[in-house]
């Protein structure tokens, strides 16, 4: 088995509405059930606010909010905790799908221009009957660093 | 007694009549003039015996005075001479009757007297002293030999004459009584004799005065007194006195023998009293005189004086004759106007009972028509009574026809009611199941909420695979950790990766587990509830229904009983116009009772028709009579030639003949009509 997974990588998939997107498993801190944040007034509408996770208050983020998905999930959303530049921030996805081991072979590098930064999209990945879009989650939450940044200092 | 006319007899009846009514009528005022003569004899009578009471009472005094005068102590005292002549002079003026009062000693010796008389007179005493001891007076009152009646003793009384002793002092005749007592000294022995003379005047008041009391009433009487032998004491007449004054003749007083001259004081003397007429020899007149002796109880025995009251006849009786010769005048009077006016009346009638006699013959004649009438109405009131009989009979039978039918009607109600009733047992049974069915709606209502009850425990079971979910999600979250801590671990981090994953797998196939489940109890909530709501929907419908259909069964309970209680009403009205329809059959049976009692009395009434002309003719001959009656038979053969030819003329006769011939075949045809009708009635 271990050499079975020796040269694959391992990428989380997490669900956003209808679509699957994954990103690289050690990006992640810890996955953690959906806290309510403290609205913080006054910034983007992506931005939910902060909440407390474990003595540490961290900024939270709404990937389908990012990503122009405004409609609410049925599902009960997870936190997936990122480590930043920044520093922590949470970001809410509708569901954590599974862990998948993928080969870098396959995934089919392909640049589109659009919500995602292009540099965040790191192309996507068929995966059984479904089209995996592969995100690289600390880039893609870096973009709003600076966000994230002021959000610090303000604290402090 | 037919000889003589109706109006003589008449004049002699109302004579006989008059005459016995004035006999009784005269017989009547007879006995009330009687009786009224009686009350003026009564009257007088009792005239006498009051003058006769009163005298006696005022002499019951005077005999005691003298004994009271010779109780007086000083009258003893012969020696005090003055002293008693003072107190008899006192006792003179006192009474005002003695003329004299005198006292004498034991042996008849004057001693004292008054000097004064009972008119204030003086009186010589020297011609009164004497002895005194002859007189009888003396002698009497000294020997205790007292004039004595039933109340009174101790006294001398002499009866009234023209007194020697007075008339000596007096010089002239005084009529007088004397009243003589002896008088006793303390240790009673008679010491001397006192003598009281007394003036006849204090008889003579009395009389005087009663003689006006008498004249107040409107009769003048004269009142005379007689002693026991007939003799006059004393007579009081102012008519031929000529004046009320007292006098006393010489000559009569105490001489003249009234006895001899009037029975009446026979009869006095004999001690009887009465009324009665006698003829009064000084005054020629006829006269009433009431007498009656003195009550001898209380008067002297041996005086016998009696008392009469004399007046005119024709002053006692006046009104009373003159009543009776008026009564006679009249009397007779009356019997001649009456029995002119008899005659009078008695021609009148008979005038008039000829004029009516003619009459009462017209009169039959016109009744003989009258009765042909009679027959002929009768008949055909007999004819139609048949024809009524008929008609009633057939009456009676429609009658019992409709009874018949009514009663037919009336079982045919009462059936139908019977179905009526039948018919709404049915609808109240319906009623009944109905309700039952409600019950077991009610009953599968019940189920419904137990069914409801296990939807509520199927979405307790579908809470609790939100629970596993709840742990499948952490679960998921724990091996995606694991997953990551694994990866951080690198090489050594493999095998626990694969548990990681091996975990996270398993949550998945339990997490997928529960959404089945979940899928499958809201498949069957679902499904319950879909049940639930088609059942609420169908009970809710069937309740409906069954609701409706109560309320129908009892609408139409309701409309059977109206129905029932009408045919009710239609049962009575049979009964009520049964009852009716007998009635009137047993009306209509007395209807033909009726009638037949009328054919009958058709029948009598032709009978008394035939009778009826039978009496007409006797009623001729009853009028013929009546005119000999009333005109006697002397003059009957003249008067019955104008009558006869008037009344029995031949056409006449026909009439009657004819009547009856009719009245007999009238009467066969309603013995033929009888039969005919009992022939129908059987």
């Amino acid at each position: 088995m271990s050499e079975l997974y020796e040269d694959k990588e391992r990428y989380l998939v997490y669900r956003l509405k209808d679509e699957l997107y994954a990103s690289p498993l050690l990006d992640f801190k810890e996955v953690i059930e959906y806290i309510k944040p403290k609205l913080v007034p006054n910034m983007p509408e992506f931005f939910s606010g902060m909440i407390n996770l474990k003595g540490l208050i961290i900024g939270v983020i709404d990937l389908r909010l990012k990503l122009g998905i405004h409609e609410a999930t049925l599902h009960k959303p997870s936190m997936l905790v990122c480590e930043t530049e920044a520093g922590l921030l949470a970001a809410v996805v509708d569901k954590v799908e599974f862990v998948i081991y993928v080969t870098p072979s396959d995934i089919q590098d392909l640049k589109i221009e659009g919500k995602i930064q292009i540099d965040c999209l790191k192309g996507f990945l068929q995966h059984q009957d479904n089209l995996i879009t592969i995100i690289d989650i600390k880039k893609f939450v870096s973009t709003i660093k600076d966000l994230n940044k002021d959000l610090q200092e303000n604290i402090a | 007694m037919k000889k003589i006319s109706l109006s003589k007899k008449i004049n002699g009846l109302s004579f006989l009549v008059i005459l016995l009514t004035g006999v009784i009528a005269y017989v009547q005022f007879k006995w009330t003039n009687d009786s009224l003569i009686k009350k003026v004899h009564e009257k007088f009578q009792t005239d006498a015996e009051m003058l006769g009471n009163n005298i006696s009472t005022v002499l019951f005094e005077r005999y005691y005075d003298v004994q009271a005068f010779a109780s007086n102590k000083v009258m003893s005292q012969f020696q005090n001479k003055e002293e008693i002549m003072s107190s008899l002079n006192t006792l003179v003026g006192l009474y005002g009757v003695y003329d004299v009062l005198m006292v004498v000693d034991a042996a008849g010796n004057y001693v004292s007297s008054s000097n004064v008389d009972s008119f204030g007179v003086k009186v010589d005493t020297a011609k009164l002293q004497k002895n005194y001891a002859e007189t009888e007076w003396f002698k009497k009152s000294m020997a205790g030999e007292f004039t004595q009646g039933k109340m009174f003793n101790g006294s001398y009384m002499e009866a009234p004459h023209f007194d020697p002793v007075t008339s000596k002092a007096s010089d002239k005749p005084v009529y007088g009584t004397s009243f003589s007592a002896p008088i006793k000294n303390e240790k009673q022995q008679i010491v001397g004799v006192i003598t009281a003379r007394a003036n006849f005047k204090w008889i003579g008041k009395i009389i005087a005065g009663y003689h006006k009391g008498i004249q107040s009433q409107g009769y003048t009487t004269s009142l005379t007194l007689v002693d026991g032998t007939g003799k006059l004491i004393f007579d009081y007449d102012p008519e031929i006195q000529k004046g009320e004054e007292f006098k006393y003749n010489e000559k009569e007083l105490g001489k003249l023998d009234l006895a001899k001259e009037y029975l009446v004081v026979n009869k006095v003397n004999r001690g009887s009293k009465g009324a009665e007429y006698f003829f009064h020899n000084q005054k020629k007149a006829e006269h009433l005189v009431g007498f009656a002796p003195f009550d001898h109880t209380h008067f002297l025995d041996g005086l016998n004086w009696g008392v009469m009251v004399s007046l005119p006849k024709t002053m006692a009786l006046g009104n009373i004759q003159s009543n009776e010769i008026n009564f006679i005048i009249g009397l007779f009077a009356s019997l001649v106007l009456c029995l002119s006016l008899a005659f009078i009346i008695a021609k009148f009638i008979g005038r008039s009972f000829i004029a009516e006699s003619s009459k009462l013959t017209d009169a039959s004649l016109a009744s003989h028509q009258l009765s042909k009438v009679l027959f002929e109405s009768s008949d055909s009131v007999a004819s139609a009574t048949v024809e009524q009989s008929a008609g009633i009979q057939e009456s009676v039978s429609a009658l019992s026809e409709m009874g018949s039918m009514i009663s037919q009607t009336a079982s045919s109600a009462k059936t139908s009611m019977d179905s009526a009733q039948k018919m709404n047992n049915k609808a109240k049974e319906g009623e009944h199941i109905m309700e039952e069915m409600m019950y077991s709606f009610r009953s599968i209502q019940e189920a419904n909420q137990q069914l409801q009850k296990i939807s509520l425990i199927i979405q307790e079971v579908s809470k609790k695979t939100n629970i596993i979910n709840d742990i499948v999600f952490k679960t998921q979250l724990l091996s995606f950790n694991a997953s990551i801590e694994a990866a951080r671990a690198g090489q050594h981090g493999k095998g626990f990766a694969v548990v990681a994953e091996e975990v996270g797998n398993l949550a998945k196939v339990s997490g997928s587990a529960a959404k089945d489940i979940e899928l499958m109890l809201q498949d069957s909530q679902k499904q319950v509830q879909d049940i639930l709501d088609s059942l609420h929907q169908k009970i809710e419908k069937s309740s409906t229904v069954s609701n409706q259909a109560v309320s129908n069964f009892k609408d139409i309970s309701q409309e059977i009983e109206i129905i029932v209680s009408q045919i009710r009403g239609i049962t009575d009205a049979c009964a009520q116009q049964e009852l009716g329809v007998q009635q009137t059959s047993t009306a209509m049976s007395q209807i033909d009772i009726a009638t037949q009692k009328n054919s009958a009395t058709a029948q009598e009434t032709l009978g008394a028709a035939k009778r009826l002309a039978d009496e007409n003719t006797k009623l001729k001959d009853i009028s013929s009579n009546i005119y000999s009656l009333i005109n006697g038979l002397a003059t009957h053969a003249k008067k019955v030639e104008i009558v006869q030819p008037k009344n029995q003329s031949p056409a006449d006769n026909q009439t009657v003949i004819n009547l009856q011939d009719s009245m007999k075949s009238l009467l066969n045809k309603r013995g033929s009509g009888d039969s005919k009708q009992n022939n129908k009635a059987s």
